[in-house]
């Protein structure tokens, strides 16, 4: 497939892919660098005529938007800890290990991805309202250490990887846990970089239910924060919403997120040829 | 990163026959898989049945539950909205697998060459994904506006009259499947590329040798070797599918009209916006019916498939 | 060991510190949906109330009205709630029914700031529901006409228009192509229109707006006891002609609109049907150069209505009932101070606000105090939400859209939105 395509017919493909993609995109981050007054008219302007920063001003100014940043940060990257953790143990359980149930249980977890979470949200408000731990950092982690894509990644790829190494190590002397520390897990970088990248991801997005189990702003998420002074159609907002404001909260939350994909896309991706495993 | 099985026999199809390496039973899997159990018995079976054990009751989120039998189950018989909500969802499901298996695929596949730049490319495709719901919804909101939006502007270049997208009942659902495109084909464009990843580059030589074309490599060497790939970005890719929520809530709610609510906006309405919770468990229960069914069917077609192979 | 024992002294002195100042402060939790420039001005109002009361802490959650009530929901689900709780009067029935919200009857009756005389009465009463009182009154918002100054005066226009003979007269004069020709005018291009007349609410304002109509023609909704649709299909029917001519028939208003204050601000309309919640955004674009000046909604059929709603407080059910006097103190404060709210466009309750100097300096907004006498809420019912919500494929949005967007059969679709409405009240 390699060599089918020419050179120039790739770059020019490749551009009108990159700027297809793109556009809606670098549209937000043109619109929040345009005062409100070129925003308003109906000729399309991708480079503002006055520049301004007058939009993220507003938003910072009126919103605790560090306070959520750092709370998105903060519960995004334990969350994804929390994942990595237990997920590669469970998906190595599932697996490389023989026990009783095994079929039935990963049966059982993955059909979890059938329900949708606006069924269980209230159900887990009241568990977490019994434990006395609504509206804080607790209930925005805690959750997501039972998300099901994470095992069933890390499991596909503990499937791919060869077992002589383990045996070696366990011919050794090795302890089950010795194995799966020293010989599996130095293996598992780049699937936990998956992971890791897509769990911080969806905890980073996630909405619906921060929205309801958080209430103060020393808690509170980005995605809860700006829904505020996003023009969400679905929120009904009565009175005039600024559109600069709402891309300017659009392109501070989403900065974060790309700039860390951007830093570990060469894992993400790029490091499954290196990883040298051959299964 | 091998997060996707090297071959079909080491990989899903072993995986799903429960079948593994023999090793005497100890207690050392359950040290492994504890922790994990802890938190998925708590924060997500627990709630998930106690979610679906509502639909025999008449819970209005207060108060105790009521027992209601399956008079839930026989008022969705008498409701019109379900009929929309299901027909909506099938036809979202029906155009929007598809575009995103192929067109991933093809960027998967166009993105895979060994050429300069293609890290560049492989960034932004996925850079959609990471941008938050909410803000995806108020951006594409913006871009489909009828008079102003940027779309509209660039199709009039091309002669195209104005399309109302999300404020008329025929369009409205393809400015959703439009959205949830750009939004998601990074995610299973780079689950595409990792499975590329583990096909033999001697395999292409061989085949190349053999004199066959790109499409014949592909048709035979690629796709087959695609296919436990394939298997699970498809599973994936439809299990979100009629699960789509986020984009609806944010841009059109479900309307205009009844044009795009879908199930799981509707159990949301009906949930939350109508405190009828027992009613709204009962839709997301048989939603999960259909999956399991789709899931079901999948998994067979699949096993099918390989004997066929073998 | 020392060490230890150390830590542990210094760990269980400072929840001891901290739990004095937890006993000290009375902390509040208070809800509301106002999303907009709104939301700024009620957190500067809770900040003056928090700097003035040392020993309360009043903390203010913002999220719009829908979210919101998911959250009260949920939250209620759990026997949690906040302490006060902001809502619409229409939307009270349905968490009366819930048991969300307490009657509060006892306070007012003890309250020197809620005095039913001090009230525009339409205010006073609409907090009731069953002889009983669930709510404290706040603020009241209804549809007023906004017109542009300019438009109107290049169109040789003198006064806003009061009744539909003048309405369309102003309509036709108003809507214009880019040929400058008006509706009627030979060769008058429809494809071509750079300038319409008036705004049409494509959302659920769509069927606020017939709602106003049909109340005009003396229609009527629901039966006595709400448990069917008692609609005159006749008369239904004749409100939504008006407004879907005004798009198809007369092309007074642009089709498939979004963005109403937008485009009226840009020019792109010359009036503007919307609350007094555009006032400020109105102000801000003065600077942009526009003239505006507000109307009452113009009386198209037989006698004056207008749609309207407003802002209150309840008093959750699941609050701690030991706060309940702190928290009415907090809202009798609003109350008191509620010139302040003022800025957000809302308009004044209060008799002696409404007689006062300084509201009469506001721009805008007496045109829309003059008719509040006339404001028609939509009916307080427990199945609100199933039968109204803006945001969810309701009989009544439905019905709006397929007329307004779709152009669809009139009479078909105010038939169907009346036995759904009757389905829905059937079920106990």
């Amino acid at each position: 497939m390699s060599r089918t395509i020419s050179r120039a017919a790739w770059y020019v493909l490749l551009a009108v892919v990159v700027a297809l993609v793109l556009a809606p995109a670098l549209w937000m981050l043109s619109t929040s660098i345009k005062p409100e007054r070129e925003i308003i008219t109906t000729q399309i302007r991708w480079i503002p005529q006055n520049f301004t920063v007058e939009h993220f001003q507003a938003i910072v100014q009126n919103y605790p938007m560090m306070q959520w940043l750092f709370n998105s940060l903060f519960t995004a990257t334990a969350a994804t800890l929390l994942v990595l953790v237990l997920d590669s143990m469970a998906g190595y359980a599932f697996a490389r290990m023989e026990f009783r149930g095994r079929g039935l249980l990963f049966m059982i977890v993955l059909s979890m991805l059938f329900v949708p979470i606006q069924i269980t949200v209230v159900p887990l408000f009241i568990l977490f309202s019994r434990l006395g731990l609504t509206d804080t950092y607790w209930a925005l982690i805690l959750p997501v250490g039972a998300n099901v894509t994470g095992v069933f990644l890390m499991r596909q790829f503990f499937l791919s990887i060869p077992g002589e190494l383990e045996e070696a190590a366990r011919v050794d002397g090795a302890s089950a846990f010795r194995v799966f520390w020293s010989v599996v897990l130095p293996l598992a970088r780049p699937a936990l970089t998956a992971v890791a990248i897509i769990t911080f991801l969806s905890t980073w997005n996630s909405f619906f239910w921060p929205l309801i189990v958080t209430r103060s702003d020393s808690v509170r998420t980005l995605p809860v924060g700006i829904a505020q002074f996003l023009s969400l159609r679905a929120g009904m907002v009565q009175g005039q919403m600024s559109i600069g404001q709402s891309m300017a909260g659009a392109v501070f939350a989403a900065l974060p997120p790309i700039i860390i994909f951007v830093i570990l896309q060469r894992y993400f991706i790029e490091g499954i040829s290196r990883t040298g495993i051959k299964g | 990163m091998r997060i996707l099985p090297r071959t079909a026999e080491s990989g899903s199809y072993a995986a799903l026959a429960g079948l593994a390496p023999k090793r005497r039973p100890s207690l050392t899997p359950y040290y492994f898989i504890l922790p994990y159990l802890v938190f998925f018995v708590l924060f997500r079976l627990g709630p998930s049945l106690a979610g679906l054990g509502i639909a025999f009751t008449n819970w209005q989120a207060v108060g105790t539950p009521r027992f209601v039998g399956f008079a839930n189950f026989e008022a969705m018989a008498r409701d019109p909205r379900l009929g929309d909500a299901f027909q909506n969802t099938v036809f979202f499901v029906l155009l929007t697998v598809p575009t995103l298996i192929v067109l991933s695929l093809a960027l998967a596949l166009f993105l895979n060459q060994p050429r300069r730049g293609r890290a560049v490319g492989r960034v932004v495709v996925f850079m959609p994904y990471v941008i938050m719901s909410t803000v995806v919804g108020v951006l594409w909101t913006w871009i489909l506006d009828k008079d102003f939006g940027l779309l509209n502007v660039y199709l009039n270049f091309f002669g195209i009259a104005n399309v109302p997208w999300l404020v008329s009942e025929s369009t409205a659902m393809y400015g959703i499947i439009l959205t949830t495109v750009w939004w998601t084909v990074g995610y299973d464009m780079v689950l595409f590329l990792a499975g590329l990843q583990d096909i033999p580059h001697e395999l292409y030589e061989a085949a190349r040798i053999d004199g066959a074309r790109a499409w014949g490599v592909f048709r035979f060497v690629t796709l087959p070797l695609l296919a436990p790939t394939t298997f699970l970005v498809l599973m994936l890719t439809i299990i979100n599918s009629f699960q789509v929520f986020d984009q609806v809530y944010v841009m059109t709610s479900g309307g205009p009209g009844t044009a795009t609510l879908t199930l799981v906006q509707y159990i949301y309405t009906t949930s939350f916006q109508f405190q009828k919770f027992g009613y709204g468990s009962a839709v997301a229960l048989i939603l999960f019916g259909i999956l399991v069914i789709v899931a079901f069917f999948q998994i067979r077609g699949y096993r099918r498939g390989l004997k066929g192979v073998e | 060991m020392r060490k230890l024992s150390l830590m542990l002294l210094l760990v269980a002195l400072l929840t001891g510190v901290m739990a004095l100042n937890a006993q000290d402060v009375v902390t509040l939790e208070f809800w509301g949906g106002w999303t907009g420039p709104d939301g700024a001005i009620m957190q500067q109002l809770v900040d003056r109330y928090n700097a003035e009361h040392p020993g309360v802490q009043v903390n203010l959650t913002v999220q719009a009205w829908s979210p919101l009530f998911d959250a009260f929901i949920a939250a209620a689900s759990a026997g949690e709630s906040p302490d006060i709780m902001a809502m619409h009067p229409q939307e009270t029935a349905m968490f009366i029914n819930l048991g969300l919200i307490e009657p509060v009857d006892d306070i007012v009756a003890a309250s020197e700031v809620f005095q039913k005389d001090a009230y525009v009465s339409k205010a006073w009463e609409l907090q009731f529901y069953n002889g009983q009182m669930w709510a404290l009154p706040f603020d009241l918002g209804i549809h007023g006409l906004y017109y542009n100054l300019d438009l109107f005066e290049a169109a040789g226009i003198e006064a806003p228009p009061t009744n539909a003979e003048e309405f369309l007269a102003a309509a036709r004069l108003l809507t214009v192509d880019a040929a400058g020709k008006h509706p009627g005018d030979e060769g008058f291009d429809p494809a071509n229109i750079v300038q319409y007349a008036i705004n049409m609410h494509t959302n659920h304002h769509g069927f606020y707006q017939w709602y106003a109509l049909y109340n005009q023609l003396g229609g009527q909704l629901l039966n006595e006891d709400a448990t069917a649709c008692a609609m005159d299909i006749d008369k239904a029917v004749q409100a939504w002609q008006w407004l879907q001519d005004l798009v198809y028939v007369h092309y007074a208003a642009p089709q498939g609109q979004t963005d109403y204050a937008r485009d009226f601000i840009t020019g792109r309309t010359a009036m503007l049907v919307d609350g007094p919640w555009q006032i400020p955004a109105m102000i801000a674009a003065e600077a942009e150069g526009l003239r505006w000046a507000t109307a009452p909604y113009p009386t198209i059929f037989d006698k004056a209505a207008v749609w309207g709603s407003g802002h209150n407080f309840t008093l959750p059910t699941f609050a701690d009932p030991t706060k309940r006097d702190e928290a009415l103190a907090f809202v009798e404060w609003l109350a008191a101070n509620s010139f302040d709210w003022l800025a957000s466009g809302q308009l004044p309750i209060r008799n002696d606000l409404i007689a006062s100097e300084e509201f009469k300096e506001l721009p805008g907004r007496q045109a829309f105090v003059d008719m509040l006498p006339n404001q028609v809420l939509l009916p307080n019912i427990p199945k609100f939400s199933e039968i109204f919500a803006s945001n969810a494929p309701t009989p009544m949005m439905v019905m709006g859209q397929r007329i307004i967007l779709e152009k669809a059969d009139i009479r078909t679709e105010v038939q169907n939105a009346c036995d759904a409405i009757t389905a829905i009240l059937s079920i106990p």
